[in-house]
Formats: C-alpha cells, structure tokens, sequence
C-alpha cells in the first residue's frame, strides 16, 4: 500500500498589489505518495511556483491571502505549524532546489561548508568528522568529481552543473522524505540538463525520496515522471500519468501545448500548431472556464461555469467539460 | 534556391584578449547561407554562435578570414560602406524587453531605422510603420504602446517589425524565442515562417532547441568550442549525425514521446573553459569515443556525404 506523502487540497494564494488583488493559485489539489517521482507543467506566471513557496509557507504572509482546507504532510497540517516547527520541515524533510544554483548558494561560503549547515541543523549529534565524512559522500552521490578539492572550493569556481549538483547535494543532505526541483536544469545547457535528470532519477532510487519536479518544458517531464500535473492560469486542469501525457492528452490545452512543439518528422511546410492569444490576467480572472478563449473546442457552457474535475479513471483527472457524462447539446443548456 | 550564396564566410576567426591569455571564440568557420533559405546554427552555451553573428553584422572586428554578403567580401569595409550594407542585415535578440529602449513608443521604436537611413517624409513612415506593424500581426493602435506594456510575444512581434523596416535580405535570429513561452513560440515560429514565404528573406536562426532547428532550417551548423564540428542539411544532420558530439547533443534532448530507458546522456562532463581548450579535437575531452590521435591532432572538417561534412578522426 502506497502512503501519501503530500497532499494538498483547496488552495488558494492571492497577492495584494496596486493594481488589485491577483489570484495566482485558485484552488489546487495535488497529492504526491513516497518514493515517488512527479512532474509538474506550466508556462510562466500559471503559479506553479507561487504554489510550492505556499506549501513550504515561503511567503511573506503581509501582503498575501493563503488559504487551503490543508496542506498535509506525512501526519502534519502544514497550516497548522508555527514558524519554528515550520523551520524543522523546510530542508529538514522537504528539500528545494531552485533555478538558479549561483542565486542560490552563498559566495562567500565553501561547498563544503553550506552542505554542512544543513546537515548540523537537521541532524543533531553527529560528530564533526563524521559531518565531514557525510559531506565527503554526498559529494561524491552527486558525482562531482574530486570531492575533497569540491569541499573546499567556492560556488564561482564551479561549472553551472556543478553547482547545481551542490544545491541538489544540499536538498539531500538531511535526507528529506520529499524534494521539490523548482526548474533545476532551466539555466543549464541540454547536455548538462540530460546528466542532472539523470542524477535526480538515480537518487530518488537510491534513497527513496519522493521528488516534485517543476518545470515549463514538457519534454523534461515526460522522460522522468510518473505522473504529470499540467497547470493553467492558477489550476490545475490535467493529472495524467506518463504514458498518456504524449499519446493520450485529454485537456485542450495539454493538447495544443504538445502539438505546438515541433515533433521529429513534422511536415516542414505546414504550419506549427500555435495557440492564439495569451494566458488571462490573474487580476481578473475569467468567468468559467480560464482556456475557454484560446480552446479550439469551446462551447456555450465554458462560458458559465468553472469546469469541475473529472475523474476519467485511477490514475487520469481533467478540468474540462468535454468530459461531462451529459454530452453535446443538453450541457448548454 | 539560388546557387549563388547570399553571405559566405570563410576562415573567419575572432579572438579576443583576456589578461595575458587570448581567448578563441571562431576557429575558422566556414559556410555559405543561399537567399531564401534558413541556416541554423546549434551548440551550447559558450560555443560561439553569438560572436559569429555579431561578427558577421560586423559588431566585432574579425580578426582574420572573409564575410561575402552578396558578392563582397565585407570584412574589412567602414565607415558610409559598413552603414550601407547593415541596411540589408538585420538582428533579433534573445530579449526584446532588452533591446527595445522602454522611454520609446513602438511606432518611434520601429520608425527608428527609417529616420536613421532617411527614408519617407513624416507621413509616408508613419504609414510604412504601420504596414509593419499589420506584417507581423499587430494592429495599428499597438503603435502608441511603450515596450512594457506589451506581452513577451508581441515585444518579439515589435523587435521584427523593427529589424524588417528597411527590407532586409538577411535577418540574423539569435535565440529569438528563447525567451518565450511554448505557446508563444509557436506563433512567432509561424510569423517568422510567413515573412519568409511572403519577402524571401533569408534567415541565419540561433538556437540551442534543437527541435525549433530542425523544423525551421535548410542547413545546420553545429558549432563547439569555436569551431564547425559538423555542417550540412538539416536532414542529413538529424537523421545521420556522423560526429559524435552532434550525436550526443541529439541524445541529450529529451524528444515527445521518448522514455526514460533509451535516455542515458551521452556527453559527460562540461564545456571546457575556452581560454584553455583541450589539444587535438576540441571535443577529446568529453567524448565517448575518444582515441590517442584526438588528443594530438585537430581533425579538419571532411565530407561525408554531398554537402555533409564533419571534423572527427572516427
């Protein structure tokens, strides 16, 4: 029996600006179970990563409204913990690993020193050679080579996938039971993003975590995941598990995203298959349907009413209400 | 196609000065681009592809070889000569929120080149800027907006307007769409598709999405280190990549459709520092199947096939 590890229901996060109030996550749910590894999808400013700060309580809670019927991890409420509790998960037992490594790190720390902190404020006890050695293995699981000049070395005289083999040496130092990858391999070259999947593969097999990769390319998730999550102006409209995310895509938009990716063998005289328009404005976010005016497929009723989730088996859910057991004509009325 | 190439370049090398050190961004790149056509030019971060172009559009000094744009060797030209030629190449960059002044309206920003090259009265340029703004799939009251106030993809749409104002013959492209979303992609993909169907431009397309390459080019380059490790159609290059690095880079990205099992990279390691470059083949390093010659000696681009060429001893 699989345990769920995370899950997140009903969440919300909204930002007070000049402009007004913009909802940037409307109503989330999202469950990730151990040893799992999932990806989730969408283009800029759809709040894919607004939502992993809102979970890991990463906002500043002054200018903006969270609310969620829970956020639960393992056996705690997240929305529940005070701020030093909150302290004891964030890197503790879940791990993060964002974009930009050189952002990231400390530049005035050596490599071995910020894999320490980590370790020595998550994991009481241990003596410093025994940390020492720690940070000495951990080196070597994320494949840097020559581990005890790494130690020493500072982040700019590492390569962009060496230091990003640091952040992800830092994630997993106090051996979190999740590890959220916000865009990891963004800022780095194909060849180098090809060996960093491949290193976030190897150690959810080797220890066991579960990871939540986030990313805007499709491609990056579909080799890796399991299970995809494709977001959309604040929602979620998609959970498909991997081997239908390509062939079998039921959301307009998974669909039209796939199909607006040059594939091998595409007729290069025909057009790409674009999507018109842009993503809505958050500040007021649309009546129903939030795709309803770049869908090829959009009917009376998208119009109305918020498309609810429908379950199309185990594993599929899809916000859209082509899936609507009333068909055709009688569901605009 | 035309046999005649519009821009032809040969042996060109650039090299610039670092402390004591000089650092080799073009080691004698060599092709020829044909009007109406899409040349691509793929390779990682730091492999050169931008210098190339800033070379070309003479933002850099060469320091040795020849640029033909249209039958003359450019390389060496200045002052009213280099003006006169730019007026028929134009660039595109990566960012269009970087490259277009924010304090300028899109219709100052796109009349700009006009003015510069002192073409129409007031009127007949505000009408011409309006012809290219409908071009690229604007409308005219997006004339009065400052940079800001548009999204990524119509920023790009502006950037174009402006690089097209002076009929150009060719359009350098570096990275164009690098900065947009998959969904957005698509449509300037498609724009830039039309432009070329509609005035023959010709496009010299830098990319590091080697899927957008392969759907959009006639010819390819791949460049590492400075050098052209392997150059011929698109075709040849992404169904019988014959060098190995082009091969790795192929199966470094992660295609729709595509599993995990058949995903192990090829390509270890990092691009080396360009100030210090391995000896032999630039790729001796990363290679997987590297030998003691690649280490000793610089392999020369052969052909391989018509019109495809690759530089490794294998």
């Amino acid at each position: 029996m699989r345990r769920k590890l995370l899950e997140v229901s009903k969440l919300h996060v909204a930002f007070k600006t000049l402009y007004g109030t913009v909802q940037a996550v409307r109503g989330v749910d999202l469950s990730i179970y151990s040893h799992e590894f999932i990806g989730i999808v969408g283009e800029s400013g759809c709040g894919k990563s607004v939502m992993t700060k809102a979970i890991l309580r990463l906002l500043d809670e002054n200018n903006c409204y969270i609310s969620a019927d829970t956020i639960r991890f393992g056996n705690q409420n997240l929305l529940d913990l005070t701020e030093k509790e909150m302290q004891k998960v964030r890197g503790g037992k879940i791990g993060i690993i964002f974009q930009d490594p050189l952002t990231s790190l400390n530049p005035t720390m050596r490599i071995g020193d910020q894999i320490k902190e980590g370790l020595t404020l998550h994991k009481k006890g241990l003596s410093s050679k025994e940390v020492h050695r720690r940070v000495i293995d951990l080196l070597n699981l994320v494949k840097i080579p020559d581990p005890e000049r790494a130690y020493l070395s500072f982040p700019h005289e590492l390569s962009g996938g060496m230091r990003q083999r640091v952040m992800i040496a830092i994630a997993i130092a106090p051996s979190p039971d999740l590890i959220i990858a916000d865009e990891p391999t963004t800022a780095l070259d194909v060849t180098v993003q090809a060996q960093i999947l491949e290193l976030l593969a190897d150690i959810q097999e080797q220890t066991g975590t579960s990871i939540i990769l986030i990313t805007h390319d499709l491609s990056v998730v579909a080799t890796r995941c399991s299970r995809i999550y494709v977001m959309y102006a604040g929602q979620i409209v998609e959970k498909v598990p991997q081997k239908n995310l390509f062939s079998a895509p039921a959301h307009p938009y998974t669909r039209a995203l796939i199909d607006s990716i040059p594939h091998a063998g595409i007729d290069k005289t025909a057009h790409l298959n674009s999507i018109p328009g842009k993503p809505p404005n958050l500040l007021k976010p649309p009546q129903g349907c939030a795709f309803k005016k770049r869908c090829g497929k959009a009917m009376r009723i998208c119009s109305g009413g918020s498309p609810p989730q429908f379950d199309l088996n185990d594993e599929s859910r899809v916000a859209c209400w082509l899936y609507d057991a009333r068909r055709g004509e009688d569901i605009n009325e | 196609m035309s046999d005649t190439p519009l821009l032809s370049i040969r042996k060109l090398s650039q090299s610039f000065r670092v402390g004591k050190k000089r650092l080799h961004a073009l080691k004698e790149v060599s092709f020829d681009l044909f009007p109406g056509t899409t040349f691509g030019l793929v390779g990682e971060s730091g492999c050169g592809k931008s210098t190339l172009a800033k070379t070309i559009t003479r933002l850099h000094e060469p320091t040795s070889g020849e640029i033909y744009f249209d039958g003359r060797d450019i390389a060496k030209l200045k002052g009213k000569q280099l003006f006169e030629v730019r007026r028929d190449m134009q660039m595109i960059f990566q960012d269009p929120l970087a490259s277009l002044n924010p304090r300028m309206t899109a219709e100052e920003l796109i009349a700009e080149p006009l003015i510069i090259y002192g073409m129409h009265d007031r009127e007949a340029r505000l009408k011409r800027v309006h012809e290219l703004l409908f071009l690229v799939g604007l409308h005219r009251h997006h004339g009065s907006y400052f940079p800001h106030e548009f999204s990524g993809g119509q920023r790009q749409r502006v950037c174009i307007a402006r690089a097209l104002a002076l009929h150009p013959k060719l359009l350098i492209c570096d990275e164009p769409l690098a900065s947009l979303d998959v969904s957005i992609q698509a449509q300037i993909v498609n724009l830039l598709k039309d432009l070329q169907r509609k005035m023959g431009l010709s496009y010299l397309f830098i990319s590091h999405d080697l899927g957008l390459v392969r759907y959009l080019c006639d010819h390819v380059a791949v460049m590492y280190l400075g050098h052209i490790v392997e150059i011929g159609t698109c075709e040849q290059i992404f169904t019988r990549p014959r060098h190995p690095y082009t091969q790795g880079l192929l199966a470094a990205i992660p295609m729709v459709g595509s599993t995990s099992e058949n995903h192990k990279p090829l390509i270890t390691g990092e691009l080396p520092s360009p100030l210090d470059p391995p000896s032999g083949c630039p790729f001796s390093s990363r290679c997987p199947y590297v030998k003691p010659v690649c280490r000793e000696k610089l392999p020369v681009l052969c052909e391989r096939e018509k019109g495809h060429f690759s530089s490794c001893h294998l």
